[in-house]
């Protein structure tokens, strides 16, 4: 065994080398504030690791990328991993800023270690760049909406800024290619850079460390000349594994997030993370052509202001210096977070982003529950929202239909038009939807007819007139007719089994007694040309031809109110104002909201 | 020149040739690698009959169009949204639409119209527009507006059917610069 040892030394020199390392003396003897340098390194390590792990199942494709996302949280230990490589890398930056305030705190940054400072500070934006690069790699619609802001930041700043974004975007707009970019920033350029400073930071602060001599006699009346292994390494280690816990116990709990697919139909009003929210702040108070100043001048400003540290700070009075440097400290600490505060507070009084953020939330609850409950196709997640009724429906009527109709019910309580002149059509092909227009005070109400040209119409008059007292039947009776009467109405709305009782005494009603056939069509009874045809009344299919042309005989005709055509060109689908899937979706959340 | 010089001289030309070789390519890659640029004129595309638009209410309409993204080519795709703001009342003849880019100059963020409402807000910081596109003071502190200029208003036209005569919303779609106090057209 020895000999073996020893001939791989002869030929690595590995013992000099772990000596160096391990037999280090720091400056005050081992002590917990050094702990952050080595977190960091072996967070670093986690990230590097949970990283390639990733790589291994993650597809760089605008229409795959969020659905191999998600089939990565399939797996419990995918989606463990994932939130380990989410939250550590925000861990690094929270550590990153104590490490570089530890090291200006204690002026460690001085003659001869001026590199490792510089290389250090230099590390501080790449891992800001390797996180913003990380966000979007999901597709996510809020990955995608912050780095086109992001990307538009840096197409802002003067001269080489609409180059640089251009290469970020590889275009001019977000698109496949700007992924490619991304996946290679992420995890081709920024791994080399950040290693290349990495080990230059490390190999400087090696070479500037004393170290004991393996022979020498273990010091253990002078604890300053404790050597880092154990006596540091066993404290890195106690802090690492803290760190790390924590970070577990949110990767195993909550996992890494997973936001909606990203949608250009989408709004969405981007917020950067927590850590660029001084920036956001802060450039509030440029405008248009100086806000360069706030997201590129002073950043910049603060980066090369302490890289120069090394090379200003020659105060000789020890107490000044240190002075000066908690000074800078605090200063920095309580701008970062003042700035920080102020954002977080003005978003959390603007009631319109708190509602547009909870709806942003529920829609990617949505995303998640369709994914595992609705095949994906090779079109991606994007069509995931894009074909759901209960996302869409609401959207299309808002769109389109609010003008005129409100959609007001115990479902969607917000669907209220400003100024209402049609029916309301909550609950439309239900038996109570439909019994509203067989009762005079309903239909004439502002809920159907009240509002339209029919207010004092045949329809309405005549309703009227069945309620009126001629003696024959008592309230009650009538009420049991009209109730039939709608159950067969919604037996052709498809909304009702046809076998009931109440259906067939409806039936014979509506073709006898009720009257309804003297203007209406209902299958061969009746004829069309005076009033929308109640064969099929609001089925799927009679209100997509009805909404797509309601001024045809089979509908309104030439009575037609104010309702447009919305797909009456079915030879240019791209002239309608709804296409056919988008009446199909419409239809099916109109009749089970 | 003596041997060693000449030496040291061919081993270091060579390696930085062989490197230029590699580099230079690579920089070109970066710079040529971006998709075609869409060349000539914009057109005018068809987006709705004026009579669905109601006046006073702005309306968002896609601009359908050939999108080409990186390798992929698609037809029909929307390359683009404008507002639609009918100006005049509906009984009244003569009929103004103004078409506004749905590009926030700022940051090209998507800016939307508060239901019912008759102006425009930037989601992204909350930046008012009046229903002319020009830039309001934040109604609610009344912060200036930090956009840096207005929403970009789009060329309009009404082209009336004579087949079925119906008068339709055309509108030459372009894309400007995002962050500067002036047009420059491009995304």
């Amino acid at each position: 065994m020895q000999s073996w040892v020893d001939w791989l030394d002869l030929r690595l020199d590995y013992r000099l080398i772990r000596n160096r390392i391990s037999n280090r003396i720091l400056p005050n003897g081992p002590g917990w504030v050094y702990t952050s340098a080595s977190c960091l390194l072996w967070l670093l390590v986690i990230q590097c690791i949970t990283g390639l792990l990733l790589m291994a199942t993650y597809c760089p494709s605008m229409t795959s990328a969020w659905a191999s996302v998600h089939f990565i949280d399939q797996s419990s230990a995918g989606r463990f991993l994932r939130g380990i490589h989410h939250y550590a890398s925000h861990a690094m930056i929270i550590l990153f800023g104590v490490h570089v305030l530890r090291v200006l705190c204690t002026g460690a940054y001085r003659a001869p270690r001026e590199l490792v400072w510089i290389t250090g500070l230099l590390l501080f934006p790449l891992m800001i760049v390797w996180t913003v690069t990380g966000n979007p790699l999901s597709v996510s619609q809020k990955g995608i909406a912050q780095i086109q802001v992001e990307g538009n930041i840096l197409g802002s700043t003067p001269v080489f800024g609409p180059f640089l974004r251009r290469l970020l975007f590889g275009g001019e707009e977000i698109g496949s290619l700007t992924l490619t970019r991304l996946y290679f920033l992420h995890v081709g350029l920024l791994p080399v850079l950040v290693g290349g400073l990495c080990f230059i930071h490390l190999q400087q602060v090696i070479k500037h460390s004393p170290f004991r001599s393996p022979d020498d006699i273990e010091p253990t009346s002078t604890p300053e000349l404790l050597t880092y292994w154990p006596y540091q390494s066993v404290r890195n280690m106690i802090s690492l594994a803290v760190i790390f816990g924590i970070i577990s116990i949110f990767a195993w709990k909550d996992g890494a997030p997973l936001y909606a697919p990203a949608d250009p139909n989408l709004a969405f009003s981007p917020r950067p993370e927590w850590y660029f929210r001084w920036l956001f702040e802060l450039r509030r108070y440029f405008s248009g052509n100086t806000e360069f100043i706030a997201t590129m001048v002073i950043p910049s400003a603060f980066l090369f202001g302490f890289m120069a540290a090394p090379f200003v700070d020659r105060i000789r009075s020890h107490w000044l210096a240190v002075a000066c440097r908690l000074l800078i400290v605090v200063a920095c600490l309580g701008g970062w977070s003042w700035l920080t505060m102020i954002s977080f507070l003005q978003d959390g009084q603007d009631a319109e982003y708190l509602a547009e953020t909870a709806e942003f939330d529920k829609l990617s609850a949505r995303a998640l529950e369709l994914a595992t409950t609705v095949p994906m196709t090779d079109k991606g997640a994007i069509e995931l929202l894009r074909q759901d009724p209960q996302t869409q429906g609401p959207r299309l009527f808002a769109r389109h239909c609010l003008s005129c109709h409100s959609h007001s019910g115990p479902k969607t309580p917000g669907l209220v038009a400003a100024e209402p002149s049609a029916p309301n059509l909550y609950g439309i092909g239900s038996v109570d939807w439909i019994t509203g227009f067989l009762v005079s005070e309903r239909i004439a109400s502002g809920e159907y007819f009240g509002r339209t040209k029919f207010r004092e119409g045949d329809m309405v008059q005549h309703i009227q007139g069945l309620f009126a007292d001629d003696g024959k039947d008592d309230a009650a009776v009538k009420t049991q007719k009209i109730h039939a009467m709608a159950v067969a109405l919604a037996v052709e709305a498809q909304t009702e089994d046809g076998d009931s009782p109440d259906a067939a005494t409806g039936r014979e009603l509506i073709m006898s007694g009720g009257g309804c056939t003297d203007c209406h069509r209902f299958h061969d009874q009746g004829a069309l040309g005076t009033a929308p045809d109640l064969t099929g009344y609001v089925s799927s299919l009679w209100l997509k031809q009805m909404i797509s042309k309601p001024s045809v005989e089979q509908f309104y005709g030439e009575r037609n109110d104010r309702m447009p055509d919305f797909a009456s060109d079915p030879g240019h689908p791209e002239l309608n104002l709804l296409s056919s899937r988008e009446l199909d979706l419409l239809i099916q959340w109109l009749r089970e909201p | 020149m003596n041997r060693r010089e000449l030496l040291e001289w061919v081993s270091s030309g060579l390696a930085t040739a062989v490197a230029t070789v590699v580099g230079l390519p690579g920089v070109g890659y970066f710079l040529g690698g971006a998709p075609r640029e869409s060349s000539g004129e914009s057109q005018f595309s068809r987006l709705i009959k004026v009579k669905d638009l109601v006046p006073g209410r702005p309306m968002m309409v896609p601009v359908m169009g050939q999108k080409v993204d990186a390798w992929i080519q698609s037809d029909q795709q929307a390359i683009g949204r404008v507002w639609l703001v009918r100006e005049s009342q509906s009984g009244s003849t003569d009929q103004t639409v103004r078409a506004l880019s749905s590009v926030c100059p700022h940051m090209g963020c998507q800016v939307q119209a508060p239901s019912g409402g008759k102006s425009f807000v930037c989601p992204c910081h909350r930046a008012s527009f009046g229903a002319d596109g020009q830039r309001l003071p934040d109604p609610k502190t009344g912060e200036r507006n930090h956009v840096p200029r207005d929403l970009d208003e789009l060329e309009c036209r009404l082209v009336r059917d004579d087949e079925t005569g119906d008068n339709w919303v055309e509108v030459r779609y372009e894309k400007f610069k995002t962050g500067l106090d002036h047009r420059v057209v491009g995304a």
